[in-house]
């Protein structure tokens, strides 16, 4: 067998980190909640990945041992900003992290069918999903942009992601039934 | 823990407004249940997707903005630039802006694994800098707008007057959403339309902002800056039915917006790009695009239509269709359609012109050229020179209401439209004017047009140089060398050909070119074309076409030193000759009636070249000029492909297929065997045959076909090319990193061409569409893959 040169690696890091990007953007938002400072964490656990892909194992599933990585980079900065230290511990990062891995597929499946499920919510649900998430309004300028109460804001968001949860769910269970 | 209670600490952790307790209960919950764990990964992963795919939607690059934050002095988190608008311009400055900002992150990743190793961090950050470019968001708007929803199910018009004085008159069944102001689009008022008709009348917007925008689920917009327009949501099936109910119509339906302007001008648009501007008392369809639909609706109903003049109006077009901007080489014709329309109510007949053929000296061209700076300049104004004409078969019959006729005008042949006849690269408006001549009008019948003008819409185009084909230079003789160019290599046997031909003074003196009292010369009698096969065999000439081989530009001004020029030869219409020899090809000049048994080209490959022999003509008392060029000079060879005519092919094939595909259920095996290689060989074109042989009876016949088909190495899934713009929406995404689409036996080389033609067929390229992206990526990795083959055979 050929040795492996560094272009070798390279694409086979790429091709790699990008199928797990998705689910690592997701992990570290779950924490963070910030989604420009999930962006960060996550260029700095890209650059970790490659740093220490020498001590990848192949035999291992590559998702699980990046979550790895970005579990100790999500930890790393929930410490720094002391962000909601009863829940950020590290059995439970590593327990989410953990059901991350196993779910990694499903959420895929989940994250294509997402757009169809947004199309089938309300025009009014839709018209805030696209401030909220499309123009990055807060709930207080969504409240303000829609002349509505900010508690009825949050209710109808949080009936938007129900009912999103659900179709996605629907979808994921008529394709593995 | 109740799922309602898990999911009311889950919300408020991801507003951030969970406490201490709830922080504690909702991390014991997460360590000790699966489910709930499930939950929360649920949740945040859809957060997460939400973020990416709506901000994707807003199609503004974060670091740009951040740019233009700095450049503008801006410190909000997120303010956007207003270029978002879909157009061209807009479009490449989003690129550019996307390259430039990837530049300085990318190159921050340090350098630890040798020599190259800096690359690979920095692609990974470079990607990651492009992708975040889809995450930021952030506008703050001003203003105080609401978000209302408003449906009319009764059975009459409904009125309302919105906050910014917008006013709607919402038809029966029309369902809309008027969602405020959208700061980041410099919009004052956004609706979105979800079903039927309505009609918005807009009052003006300030500088610098449109005043109504209205759009589509599918991303189909029309905008004004302030007037009167109607619009409906509605749908279209292949056959061109339409209906604004979805449930009425059968088969693969595409959105449509129709939109009819009654005061003030309005630009319409697709998700991909802006398509047309309606004037007043024009009406226009906007499809889904990008690709077919989005040709299919210039190509038919994009028409600019000036303002109807006593029952009349014009409408203007490029002769190209592409989806954003017609593109023409500078040696090639620019072609307009015009097109006359008769309007009105009555029943009354209308006469443009009265008897003859319309001379085209009425005809005038207007046309603007933008500038360095973006800005249209003043319109020129060109006339047919005195003495000169044209026919156009536009009048004199009588138009009855609705009907209407068009016609073409070549801008090249018409030399005398300025810059668009001499190719002049640039991007240009036209106009043309319909102004009767006194003559015609004193000529007039009772029922005669009587307007004193009518003018169409403006036409836009571009004439780029990059789109010129290669030519094919001769050898110079006396100073003077001619080039031929096709624009297209690939003929069907029987159809017109067309070609550039060019010639040049590549001497130092000027030469004269002399016919006398012509302003044309007829390209049959000066160009002798000649088609060689490259097989060898008999040459073939082309038949004679009267005078459908013209071409211009021979005049008696003297041609100078390093000047070139060119015209468009057709021919083919009428077949070609078999020319034995020179003699036999020098009869065609001059006994061109001797060749009326024409055929059709046969079909191989075949190296073109045109021969013009310089001649002179005079008239009483003329004398042959100083400096006029004698000689014969031949152009460089072209190769050329002449191919089965699509149907004959088609049919051939299809022919061929089932009989393969029959012989699979052969008694001998050899037969069988043969069969499937010969199916396999075929590759993608046996596809849909083999599909439909899997549910053959025979089993034989199935399990071979399966055996084919997996042979062939496209995924079943794959093999249903065509298919539209759902069957890409799920081809693009399976696209690997390198541009690659994986095959299940490995062979991705067979998957990427496969993938990428689908894409191509669908009318999307490099560099226009959705997929630019992918096709761009796809392209490249199948040059990489050739390199390697080519250096590692």
């Amino acid at each position: 067998m050929p040795p492996e040169t560094g272009a070798d690696r390279q694409s086979q890091f790429l091709v790699l980190y990008n199928r797990a990007q998705p689910l690592l953007r997701g992990y570290l938002f779950a924490w963070l909640r910030d989604f420009h400072r999930a962006e960060e964490i996550l260029q700095q656990t890209s650059l970790e990945l490659w740093e220490h892909f020498a001590e990848y194992d192949a035999a291992r599933p590559f998702s699980a041992w990046a979550l790895g990585i970005a579990r100790n980079q999500a930890l790393k900065e929930l410490r720094r900003s002391k962000a909601a230290p009863e829940l950020a511990r590290p059995e439970v990062l590593d327990a989410v992290a953990g059901t991350y891995a196993a779910l990694g597929d499903d959420l895929a499946l989940r994250r294509r069918v997402l757009q169809g499920c947004v199309e089938k919510l309300s025009a009014a649900l839709r018209a805030l999903v696209d401030l909220y998430y499309g123009r990055g309004l807060s709930i207080a300028e969504v409240a303000a942009e829609a002349d509505r109460p900010r508690g009825s804001v949050e209710v109808s968001l949080f009936r938007a992601r129900q009912q999103l949860a659900d179709c996605t769910r629907k979808a994921l269970a008529e394709d593995h039934p | 823990m109740s799922p309602q209670e898990l999911d009311g600490l889950l919300a408020a952790h991801f507003a951030g407004t969970l406490d201490v307790d709830g922080q504690k209960r909702l991390g014991g919950e997460l360590l000790a249940d699966e489910a709930a764990r499930r939950r929360f990964v649920e949740l945040a992963d859809q957060e997460a997707a939400l973020r990416t795919l709506k901000a994707a939607e807003q199609q503004v690059p974060a670091v740009g903005r951040k740019e233009a934050q700095k450049a503008q002095g801006d410190d909000r988190e997120g303010a956007t630039p207003h270029s978002a608008r879909p157009c061209a311009s807009c479009a490449s400055s989003r690129q550019s802006a996307e390259g430039s900002s990837s530049k300085p992150k990318a190159e921050s990743p340090k350098p630890k694994a040798g020599r190259s190793g800096w690359l690979l961090p920095a692609a990974a950050a470079a990607a990651l800098i492009v992708v975040s470019g889809l995450f930021a968001f952030g506008v703050l708007p001003s203003g105080n707008v609401t978000i209302k929803e408003f449906g009319n199910t009764t059975d009459r018009v409904r009125s309302k007057t919105l906050a910014d004085g917008t006013r709607l008159a919402i038809a029966p069944g029309a369902k809309l959403v008027a969602a405020g102001r959208d700061s980041a689009r410099k919009v004052r008022q956004v609706i979105k339309l979800e079903s039927g008709e309505v009609e918005v009348r807009a009052p003006k917007a300030v500088a610098g902002e449109v005043a109504c925008r209205v759009e589509t689920p599918e991303g189909l917009w029309v905008e004004t800056v302030g007037t009167v327009f109607r619009v409906t949501r509605a749908w279209e099936n292949e056959r061109g039915e339409r209906n604004v109910d979805k449930s009425k119509l059968a088969g693969v339906l595409t959105a449509v917006l129709l939109v009819a302007v009654t005061e003030g001008e309005v630009r319409t648009g697709n998700a991909i790009a802006e398509e047309a501007r309606v004037a007043v008392g024009s009406s226009v369809v906007v499809k889904e695009g990008p690709g077919k639909a989005a040709a299919a609706s210039v190509a038919g109903e994009s028409l600019a239509f000036g303002p109807t003049v006593n029952g009349f109006a014009l409408g203007l077009a490029p002769s190209k269709r592409p989806p954003i901007l017609p593109v023409y080489a500078p040696s090639e014709p620019v072609k307009l359609r015009l097109v006359l329309r008769a309007g009105g109510t009555g029943s009354d007949e209308l006469r443009l012109l009265t008897g003859g053929l319309f001379d085209g000296a009425g005809l005038r061209f207007k046309v603007c050229r933008k500038e360095e700076d973006g800005r249209w300049s003043q319109p020129k104004e060109y006339v047919l020179p005195e003495g000169h004409s044209f026919y156009q078969d536009m009048s004199p019959d009588r138009f009855v209401p609705g009907k209407e006729r068009a016609s073409e005008i070549d801008l090249k042949w018409l030399d005398f439209v300025g810059e668009l006849s001499k190719g002049e690269p640039g991007e240009y408006r036209v106009s043309v004017v319909f102004v009767p001549r006194a003559a015609d009008a004193k000529k007039s019948v009772a029922d005669g047009w009587a307007g004193k003008e009518l003018s169409s819409g403006w036409a836009q185009l571009s004439i780029d140089a990059s789109a010129e084909p290669k030519v094919s230079w001769g050898q110079a003789e006396n100073g003077l060398q001619a080039g031929l160019s096709a624009r297209q290599t690939q003929f069907e046997a029987g159809k017109p050909m067309e070609f550039t031909a060019h010639y040049r003074n590549a001497g130092k003196d000027p030469v004269v070119f002399y016919r006398s009292g012509r302003i044309s010369v007829e390209a049959d009698f000066d160009w002798l074309v000649v088609m060689k096969p490259k097989a060898g065999g008999t040459p073939h000439v082309p038949a004679w076409e009267g005078y459908a081989m013209k071409a211009l530009s021979f005049s008696f001004e003297p041609f100078g030193a390093g000047e070139q020029r060119s015209f468009v030869l057709r021919f083919g219409k009428r077949g070609f000759c078999p020319a034995k020899d020179q003699a036999m090809e020098r009869a065609q000049h001059h006994a061109a009636d001797r060749f009326d048994k024409a055929v059709p080209l046969p079909v191989g490959t075949y190296l073109v070249t045109a021969t013009f022999r310089g001649h002179c003509d005079l008239g009483p008392g003329e004398k042959i000029p100083a400096n006029f060029w004698r000689g014969s000079i031949t152009t460089g060879p072209v190769e050329i492909e002449v191919v089965a005519s699509s149907e004959e092919a088609d049919a051939a094939e299809a022919g061929r297929i089932g009989n393969l595909i029959r012989r699979l259920a052969d008694v001998d095996f050899r037969v069988r065997e043969e069969s499937l290689k010969a199916l396999v060989a075929m590759k993608r074109k046996a596809v849909p045959a083999l599909q439909k042989a899997l549910g053959d009876r025979d089993p034989e016949v199935s399990n071979s076909a399966r055996q084919a088909l997996e042979a062939i190495s496209i995924p079943p899934e794959w093999a249903t090319f065509g298919q539209g713009e759902e069957f890409l929406g799920k081809l693009a995404p399976r696209q690997e990193m390198f541009g690659n689409w994986k095959s299940p036996d490995g062979d991705d080389v067979v998957a990427t061409r496969a993938a990428l033609k689908a894409f191509l067929d669908a009318g999307y390229s490099e560099s226009f569409g959705r997929y630019q992206d992918n096709v761009r990526r796809a392209q490249q990795w199948l040059k990489q893959q050739e390199q390697k083959t080519a250096a590692h055979p």
